[in-house]
């Protein structure tokens, strides 16, 4: 008896034991990317775009120095000389920057810069980033400072300036606009594709095939197809329809279309068999009921089938742009990895989970805008579920059958 | 009396199994027509043959002519018979939508769209079936919504509504409590003025109570049809007087 008690006590430790872990783990996971993401994510990180728009700029006359007042913050930095206020920042995309915080009416910068390419005076605004500076002193000593050096030596280094010889500004960047356009049309088009051809198939398998071996065959290789890697579909997508578009769309490699073609093809079988099972069980004596007052066939599905179908292709499609929105295999061959701020559907272009491979394969890895990204993709999906959840209570509570 | 239906060596096959053997059975116009016998002798088989239901079994044969008004129902589009052949079935089955579209679904689908001429036919549909009068306030409520015996007969006035020759139920009240199977017999005896019923029941005192004739199959064959008092008060058959006096089946 005490011995029995005792086995009982342990298994149910050890279960209890492995699931909290399980749980634990999971929460460290979401406090890891939460604390490692949550201050960089940010309205301005969805509405920007990733590419920063940059200048080369020089002051070439020989300037003797004004003396302008401004009462600068903790981490601001003033120059008297040139009327400027700079201040150690981080840019969007969460990296070390200097940003101009204040330039006086009358300082020789806000106008005076000249653009290196181009000749043309350059409108300086508050918020351009600085990332070098390269001076010439009146003594004439080369000076310099980057980025690296923060906010107060570049400001020392201007104070000492009496021309600029070379300045890197750049505005903008950093945020994630692009993915997430590329996503949102990524999930539009395959969703365009997917579902006529789910629903259809779904109807064909539930009402028009006859039940013999050929049917139960597809079935079977449908549910099986489900369970295929997205890799392969990837691998598919790329041997087939890039060089399928490139000569129909006139795309060059990888295209947002691939894309969508290839989302299709790996979402198929979960719509087919989601909706199918939804069609099977609508009961035979409403779709006997319709049929025996005259209705064809066809009315019959379009009527009654469909309608009562509607929850399995609602549930369906939310699974699908769940599995679209954290799909990043497989995009990876037909989309590409390159990083888009203008999304053009020949071309390709990265979703939210393939700019997360982007920035993690870059040089220095952004790990604190992948983590934004990736609280992002989580809320999405956790979003979905829970309209998958609502969507089921709603159609339970109106109650078909 | 004429005959809307005539049945004639019917031989029907599910596979291999024959069902049905060598059927032969005339329905008359504005008669309510029974079919009673143990269960599994092909009395709803029949049924379904009447109005083509039997073509949605895939493996389903049948030999023989049913002429409906003089002409195979072979030879009509199935969907045309349906709708001058009506089905009420077993258990309740409105659609899952509003009682005022279950009763226009079927004139919907062979194309009246007015509004106007809709009501008209859902009203006097309902009021056929003897509904009327309950829902008039909500017919936009779910016809799930009511109760089992107001269900079937909503669906008897969605057969209605596409003003059928005949009726074809079957066990219309197998899954009604008796005082909604007692509406739904008095309803039959008023709409035999002016519709051909048949029916199909399990009750024998259902077949004495509502019909005019009553035909009693066993093992796919008919034993006996008759006149509904005669066949009761002096079965001609055995088998016939065994069933309805209780000793078997």
């Amino acid at each position: 008896m005490s011995k029995r008690k005792f086995f009982d006590g342990l298994l149910n430790g050890i279960t209890y034991l492995f699931s909290s872990l399980g749980i634990v783990i999971l929460a460290l996971i979401f406090v890891f990317i939460f604390s490692t993401g949550g201050s960089t994510l940010s309205f301005d990180l969805l509405s920007e775009d990733y590419y920063s728009t940059n200048y080369v700029v020089r002051y070439s006359s020989p300037y003797e120095g004004g003396n302008y007042v401004y009462s600068p913050s903790d981490n601001e930095y003033f120059s008297s000389k040139w009327g400027i206020a700079l201040e150690d920042t981080t840019s969007i995309e969460g990296t070390d920057a200097i940003s101009i915080s204040y330039i006086d009416r009358e300082s020789p910068l806000i106008d005076g810069l000249v653009n290196v390419s181009n000749s043309n005076y350059h409108h300086l605004e508050i918020g351009t980033y600085i990332s070098t500076l390269l001076v010439n002193t009146e003594d004439g000593r080369v000076l310099s400072s980057s980025v690296r050096n923060g906010a107060e030596k570049m400001c020392e280094t201007l104070n000492q300036a009496q021309t600029i010889t070379n300045m890197n500004l750049s505005r903008g960047g950093g945020g994630i606009k692009g993915s997430l356009i590329s996503t949102l049309y990524l999930i539009l088009f395959t969703l365009i594709l997917l579902l006529p051809l789910g629903i259809a198939a779904a109807i064909y398998l539930s009402i028009c095939a006859k039940d013999n071996k050929i049917t139960r065959a597809l079935k079977t290789l449908i549910d099986m197809s489900s369970g295929v890697p997205s890799i392969i579909f990837g691998l598919v997508g790329l041997l087939i329809f890039v060089p399928m578009l490139n000569g129909i769309i006139g795309s060059d490699g990888h295209s947002l279309i691939a894309g969508a073609l290839t989302m299709t093809i790996m979402l198929l079988p979960t719509v087919i068999s989601t909706t199918k099972e939804t069609i099977d069980v609508i009961p035979k004596k409403i779709i006997n009921g319709s049929l025996a007052l005259g209705a064809s066939q066809t009315q019959t599905t379009f009527k009654i089938i469909l309608p009562n179908a509607i929850p399995g292709i609602l549930t369906s499609t939310l699974l699908a742009i769940g599995r679209i929105i954290g799909e990043s295999a497989a995009l990876i061959f037909v989309m590409g990895t390159q990083i888009q701020d203008n999304i053009i559907l020949n071309q390709g272009s990265t979703t939210l989970a393939t700019h997360i491979y982007n920035l993690m394969g870059l040089e220095n890895p952004n790990t604190s805008l992948a983590a934004a990204i990736a609280i992002i993709i989580l809320i999405a999906v956790l979003v979905l579920n829970i309209l998958v959840k609502l969507v089921g209570l709603y159609f339970k509570k109106k109650g078909l059958k | 009396m004429d005959s809307i239906f005539s049945v004639k060596n019917v031989n029907l096959y599910y596979g291999d199994k024959h069902v049905l053997k060598d059927v032969n059975l005339e329905i008359y116009k504005k008669q309510v027509t029974a079919f009673i016998g143990p269960s599994g002798c092909g009395k709803s088989t029949l049924l379904r043959c009447l109005d083509r239901m039997n073509d949605l079994i895939d493996d389903c044969k049948v030999e023989g002519e049913i002429l409906y008004k003089g002409k195979d129902v072979k030879n009509y589009d199935a969907m045309d018979l349906r709708s001058s052949v009506g089905m009420v079935f077993q258990t309740p089955n409105p659609f899952p939508m509003s009682i005022f579209d279950n009763v226009a679904y079927g004139p919907r689908c062979h194309g009246i769209k007015n509004k106007k001429v809709l009501k008209e036919i859902v009203e006097e549909a309902l009021k056929k079936a003897a509904l009327y009068d309950e829902v008039k306030d909500n017919l936009k409520e779910s016809g799930l919504a009511l109760s089992g015996g107001q269900q079937q007969r909503l669906c008897i006035a969605r057969c209605i509504a596409m003003k059928p020759e005949v009726i074809l139920m079957d066990e219309p009240t197998s899954a009604l409590d008796p005082i909604a199977t007692l509406k739904i017999e008095e309803l039959i005896n008023d709409l035999k003025k002016e519709y051909t019923i048949v029916i199909v029941t399990h009750n024998m005192q259902q077949a004495t109570r509502v019909s005019d004739y009553t035909a009693f199959f066993m093992l796919g064959e008919i034993v006996e049809y008759n006149k509904t008092g005669e066949l009761f008060k002096s079965p001609k058959n055995k088998k016939t007087e065994d069933y309805i006096t209780g000793r078997f089946g």
